[in-house]
């Protein structure tokens, strides 16, 4: 039987996780040293992949060596918590965003009942199907980011973009406290797509890494460049994407903007969710674990 | 067969996205204008709506509705309590402000702009000495506040750079248009 390789989809599932709820929160947004500590955020993200990936491939290698059978279990904990975590950080997110920017007349308790409904739907699907959606959802959002980019570079003030490269002790902080927040569950990508594709490449884990900052690079300088960078946003995407408008006809392009969170949004919680049961399969069925 | 059903539900997936944002009109006020004015240390808010009219069948009628506060919160509060229907902001292009503020009660009007989320942030700005007279002009348009946008636009888009999101990103107090009423008519500075 053929088996396929699923090395695109791999790095589309991690470039997805990798904006997650992050695209929605803009975290560095309303810094003047924005790209500094953006760029400090993605060293710590690239290190800590590149030492998950390092961890992984070593505890899920075959054998039955006890030391290895330890690490897995070590490992799987520390997955399934940055998981959960993931989870439920992306989830409340994602549904503040919805109660008050995309659907505020919607009560937030059917807001929540919909996401919990997704959840469920992703852990029954199979990981194959799971990082199909991936692949599919990743080339459409980022087709969405670069379009938007676009379209608005006439309304650009380059005036607002200040090159600020000085790193405070403060700054530091910040750039760890985003990297804790919103890229640490990256762990739990990493041994996903390890338990869906046997092993897994750094190189893959980074061109999704490198392919998910960027989408949140992409987004940050849009925002700064078309709304300045003193902050007083609380979703500054969406504000920066709704000022732009061409005639009568195009005009509040929203909603490729929540076509974008909801990408980011469901892959990650589609990882974070699948990773449990796969692992649960992993422990009971398989003959090396 | 799976091929089909996944085509046939990104085509009825497509024909979903007329139901975002849906509103029945007779249930809201749609504001077209909003203005903010001092009165003694009290923040003022008035608000332009139209809705569809009682008296004909495919017309509409213009409403003030005004409220005040000692914050712009308790203001906007008040202004709400005073109503039965919702406020629609989705329609409102106009921002308008007494000349009486200062800077920092300016920005903290912007602040509020900004943070009602569906009040979209590329409305114009402008100030008046009477926002409430201003509001309550007879103008060839039904709003005062299309008119306004009207004079805006005719006047060229990179003339005055009074948008909402213009007007944050720069630190430095911008000068406004000034929008008036001469002879029953809008007379823009």
């Amino acid at each position: 039987m053929e088996k396929h390789s699923y090395k695109i989809h791999t790095l589309a599932c991690v470039a997805l996780f990798t904006a997650g709820n992050a695209a929605i929160m803009q975290p560095f947004y309303g810094k003047s040293n924005f790209l500094a500590v953006f760029l400090l955020t993605a060293l710590f993200s690239a290190s800590f992949a590149l030492l998950s990936v390092a961890v992984v491939n070593l505890a899920f290698k075959e054998s039955d060596s006890r030391f290895r059978k330890i690490l897995r279990y070590i490992i799987a904990a520390a997955a399934v918590l940055a998981a959960i975590y993931g989870a439920f950080s992306t989830v409340f997110d994602y549904v503040t965003f919805l109660g008050k920017a995309q659907l505020p007349q919607m009560h937030t308790a059917l807001i929540a009942l919909a996401t919990l409904g997704f959840i469920v739907v992703f852990i029954k699907i199979s990981h194959t199907a799971i990082l199909k959606y991936c692949l599919f959802m990743a080339a459409l959002s980022v087709a969405v980011v670069v379009l938007l980019f676009g379209v608005s570079v006439k309304l650009f003030d380059f005036a607002a973009l200040t090159l600020d490269a000085s790193l405070s002790g403060s700054d530091c902080a910040l750039s760890f406290k985003c990297f804790l927040k919103y890229f640490s569950p990256i762990l739990a990508a990493v041994l996903f797509v390890t338990l869906a594709n046997g092993k897994t490449k750094t190189v893959n884990i980074w061109g999704g890494l490198g392919v998910g900052f960027l989408i949140l690079l992409i987004t940050a300088v849009q925002s700064v460049l078309i709304l300045g960078n003193s902050g007083g946003y609380e979703f500054s995407y969406l504000y920066a994407v709704s000022v732009f408008s061409s005639g009568n006809l195009f005009s509040r392009l929203d909603g490729f903007v929540y076509f974008l969170f909801f990408a980011t949004v469901t892959v990650k919680i589609a990882v974070c969710a699948k990773l449990l049961p796969l692992i649960i399969r992993r422990l009971v069925y398989a003959k090396h674990f | 067969m799976k091929k089909t059903a996944i085509i046939s539900i990104l085509i009825s997936l497509i024909s979903l996205c007329g139901c975002a944002g849906y509103r029945e009109i007779q249930r809201g006020y749609f504001v077209t204008a909003i203005g903010f004015t001092k009165q003694s240390n009290d923040f003022g808010i008035v608000l332009e709506t139209l809705s569809p009219s009682d008296t004909e069948p495919s017309g509409e009628k213009s409403n003030i509705i005004s409220g005040s506060g000692k914050t712009l919160d308790a203001a906007y509060g008040e202004v709400n309590q005073s109503l039965t229907k919702s406020l629609y902001f989705e329609h409102c292009g106009a921002i308008v402000v007494s000349r009486d503020f200062t800077e920092s009660e300016m920005s903290e009007i912007f602040d509020f702009c900004t943070n009602l989320y569906t009040l979209n942030i590329d409305a114009y700005v402008a100030q008046t000495d009477d926002v409430t007279a201003l509001f309550e002009s007879k103008t060839a348009d039904e709003s005062v506040g299309y008119s306004i946008i009207g004079l805006i636009k005719n006047a060229g888009n990179n003339t005055f750079s009074n948008q909402l999101y213009q007007i944050k990103r720069r630190d430095a107090q911008t000068v406004l248009p000034t929008v008036s009423v001469q002879n029953n008519t809008l007379v823009l500075e």
